[in-house]
């Protein structure tokens, strides 16, 4: 037994992580790969420096994680798993961490991975429900979709001639189940069953980039699994916004699907590889750190990071005239914060073409 | 926040309820707040076969000095013990609660009082509230043209007010000063509870320095909550020099003759021969590099100045711009590699950076490296002692030992790293020299500080007992 203790505690050092780092980008996602070094990543981190407390660092978080695989219970660990779980929800999955460590720890992978294997373990019967029902307002699709977010059909159909640009027959709004709380793994297992009611649909546009995040995903995992071609429309219309001339008030928020954890975890962002992303433009930019998508699980935590965000972009002193928003999610939420006009960039594109 | 679990909890939130974010206890987060990253707390989590228990009760957030201030009355009443809280990143143990725990101990972490709250151009001075990072208060006086000069490697994870509670010097400080010479006044809280603040005169006759009383008081003379600090107009020009000298002593030689002529480059790196060695792979001779910065025709003057001071001098090369270039992309990188040797078990590293007059350098940086024999003869195991210069002024500098080693298989990791540290105060103290540069004392070197300063210690100990006769503010830390 002492010997397999020194052996495990010599994997464990840094010398067999450098040596393993050179081989396996894979292992960034382990929690072993965390080197705790003096918390480099703190001031990265917007939760951890919008909720000020040292328990969310990436470094606190992942230690959560390093000491349940030293075997400690959640009891021991955080009082219980419901606690536990609560500080590993505290990250909006955006990567900054990642940025600033020398070591490229993938905290935000280690995190989603660990706070999934709570939700499943919390068998929510609602979802099964929710996942018929939409596998039946797909299955009478056909042809050549669009995939739209909830309430934004209306807008389509009002603008027809974009959909005719696309070759698009219909516009439809699906509330696919991308967010990450409970559905991580369902979505894996369950892709076969959505490619299945898809069968008849031969393109499939998707205007959330949260979407293709997840259609991304599960078609790596099972390319079999959809047989139509998977299009997001916002590399259609993003040569439009470029063509525009913008005004220095502009303020462009991002998908940090797009521009940092697609790119991230590894999948081939063309725009991004040409210098076509918005950052790449030199517009004014914020980065909100994915409120979009945390707010769904922590509303407070999220408006106080946009309070944040929103403050840090007249530090330098400059006039905001407006944001141009790539979520409707953080459209929505924008504008409880903001007396700043936000708009969702489709909008910014279409009055830009009419003017 | 979550939900709170403790009476304690539930009775402070209930004296503070318009502030719902005001604190925390729940047992990960008291977990967190209970050390900082004093190596000694790293060797004993590391070889506990539990998870420690954590050695606070609660944590608090005040967003406004007036709370805070509000607050030390009720602890005072109380009798809560208060730990100022920063960003946790102090190496000596200066947050690492001690002794029995009889009274309820609360974290008072003071990140929410984190903005700069004036910048006056013309004067050049700004007032910053203590809880702001490092990154982020240069990050934001960036934005606006100014820059505080202070770059510690520790930047990303520490905060003003811990530049304060320690006396901290950042990389760059042979030009911009350590923190006592960029901190024009001070705003804190009295252990009473009094909201104080210090004059802003660049200079005055006005009795003795308050500034200097509670600079580097590490939490036990109360709170310091703001700061008024000069700033500097961003650098034009960055100039960077490297040498390579035959021996340590020649290139202190070299160094002082820049410092006495005036000259005040923002970075001077002495490597002795073991660092040198070890770590850039010399094979003889030490490394030396230098950065110097500020208005364009002044760093010029300086550079050229510096090589010409240089070169004349017996034993010295000129060694181009890449080396500085190479030091200043990876200045930060150091604090991300600590932990690497730290993982292994029975490892200890560590740093002890001391100052002393060049008269006594050479003396002080011999005496210490001996430590390595003395601890192998009592103890054996692994030892040993790197050194590079780093801070210098007109009469003096610093010396920065990098402690690595491990323990023999006979002796307790924490029992080893306290018997190495003995020696090195020992050794320290012997030639006369500061037991700390910038990393402070905390509860590492209490003891060391107490004998050296003799009935100034006293001193402070009967002024401790006047204004904190309770001993609530951070009890045992200096050895008070």
């Amino acid at each position: 037994m002492k010997l397999i203790q020194n052996i495990s505690s010599t994997l464990k050092t840094w010398v067999f992580k450098n040596k393993v780092f050179k081989f396996s980008k894979r292992y960034r996602r382990d929690p072993q790969a965390c080197f705790y070094c003096p918390e480099m990543c703190r001031f990265s981190c917007p939760t951890a420096e919008t909720l000020r407390t040292n328990a969310i660092t990436p470094r606190g978080k992942m230690s959560l994680l390093h000491l349940t695989e030293r075997g400690y219970s959640d009891e021991n660990v955080a009082g219980d798993s419901v606690s536990r779980q609560w500080f590993l929800e505290q990250c909006t999955g955006c990567g900054r961490c990642t940025e600033y460590c020398v070591h490229e720890v993938d905290v935000a992978s280690n995190l989603r991975e660990e706070r999934n294997k709570f939700w499943q373990a919390q068998n929510r019967s609602g979802l099964e429900g929710s996942f018929q029902g939409l596998l039946r307002s797909l299955e009478v699709l056909s042809g050549r979709v669009l995939f739209c977010e909830p309430g934004r059909a209306s807008w389509w159909n009002k603008n027809a001639r974009l959909l005719k640009d696309l070759q698009v027959d219909q516009a439809v709004e699906v509330d696919f189940p991308h967010r990450e709380w409970g559905w991580g793994k369902l979505q894996s297992e369950k892709l076969a069953e959505i490619g299945k009611a898809l069968k008849k649909c031969e393109l499939i546009y998707l205007e959330s980039p949260e979407v293709g995040w997840f259609f991304a995903k599960g078609l790596k995992a099972d390319g079999k699994a959809l047989s139509a071609e998977v299009r997001l429309v916002w590399p259609q219309f993003f040569k439009l916004m470029v063509g525009a001339p913008l005004p220095p008030g502009f303020v462009f928020h991002e998908s940090f699907h797009l521009t940092r954890l697609l790119p991230r975890l590894g999948y081939s962002i063309p725009m991004y590889e040409r210098g076509q992303m918005p950052f790449h433009s030199g517009w004014n930019v914020l980065d909100c750190g994915g409120e979009g998508f945390y707010r769904h699980a922590h509303l407070e935590t999220a408006k106080k990071m946009a309070t944040r965000f929103l403050g840090d972009l007249g530090k330098d002193g400059r006039k905001i005239d407006k944001i141009v928003c790539q979520s409707l999610a953080c459209v929505e939420h924008l504008r409880q914060e903001t007396s700043l006009p936000v708009v969702y960039w489709l909008d910014e594109v279409v009055d830009g073409r009419q003017r | 926040m979550k939900d709170l679990v403790s009476p304690l909890g539930k009775e402070i939130l209930s004296l503070f309820q318009w502030d719902s974010d005001f604190v925390a206890d729940d047992l990960y987060t008291r977990r967190v707040y209970s050390k900082d990253l004093w190596p000694r707390n790293l060797i004993l989590a590391r070889e506990a076969e539990l998870p420690q228990e954590p050695a606070v009760d609660a944590i608090i957030w005040p967003s406004s000095t007036k709370d805070l201030s509000k607050f030390v009355e009720i602890a005072n009443q109380k009798n809560w013990e208060i730990f100022a809280y920063g960003a946790g990143s102090g190496v000596c143990g200066g947050l690492t609660p001690t002794g029995e725990h009889r009274r309820p101990r609360l974290v008072v972490d003071l990140k929410r009082m984190d903005k700069i709250e004036s910048l006056d151009p013309v004067s050049q001075v700004a007032k910053v509230q203590a809880g702001i990072l490092g990154q982020v208060l240069e990050e934001d006086l960036n934005a606006k043209g100014f820059t505080l000069g202070h770059f510690p490697s520790s930047i990303y994870c520490s905060s003003f007010g811990g530049y304060l509670a320690t006396r901290a010097a950042g990389q760059l400080s042979t030009y911009y000063g350590k923190i006592e010479d960029i901190v024009l006044a001070l705003e804190g809280i009295l252990p009473s509870g009094e909201i104080f603040q210090t004059p802003d005169a660049p200079r005055m006759a006005v009795g003795p320095d308050w500034n200097h009383f509670f600079l580097g008081s590490e939490g036990t003379l109360g709170f310091l909550t703001a700061a008024w600090v000069k700033v500097h107009k961003l650098a034009e020009n960055r100039r960077f020099l490297s040498f390579h000298v035959e021996s340590t002593e020649k290139a202190l030689d070299g160094i002082r003759e820049w410092l006495q002529a005036g000259l005040h480059p923002a970075v001077i790196r002495l490597y002795d021969e073991d660092e040198s060695r070890m770590l850039m792979g010399l094979k003889g001779g030490v490394k030396l590099v230098c950065i110097v910065e500020g208005d364009q025709e002044i760093a010029d003057f300086t550079a050229s100045y510096i090589s010409k001071l240089s070169l004349r001098r017996a034993g010295w090369v000129d060694t181009g711009e890449e080396p500085a270039q190479h030091w200043w992309a990876h200045r930060y990188d150091v604090s991300y590699r600590q932990q690497q040797i730290m993982s292994h078990r029975r490892m200890i590293l560590d740093t002890f950076e001391v100052a002393t007059q060049w008269s006594k350098l050479p003396q002080l940086h011999r005496e210490v490296k001996k430590v390595v024999g003395q601890v192998k003869d009592l103890h054996g195991g692994m030892l040993v002692i790197l050194a590079h210069f780093s801070h210098f002024y007109h009469c003096g500098g610093n010396i920065y030992f990098t402690i690595c080693g491990a323990s023999p298989q006979d002796v307790a990791t924490a029992d080893y790293y306290d018997s190495v540290w003995k020696a090195l105060l020992e050794a320290c103290i012997k030639q006369g020299g500061a037991v700390s540069h910038h990393h402070g004392i905390g509860r590492l070197k209490a003891q060391a500080f107490a004998k050296q300063r003799g009935v100034l210690h006293e001193t402070l100990r009967r002024i401790k007992n006047e204004i904190d006769p309770k001993h609530l503010f951070n009890p045992e830390n200096l050895g008070l």
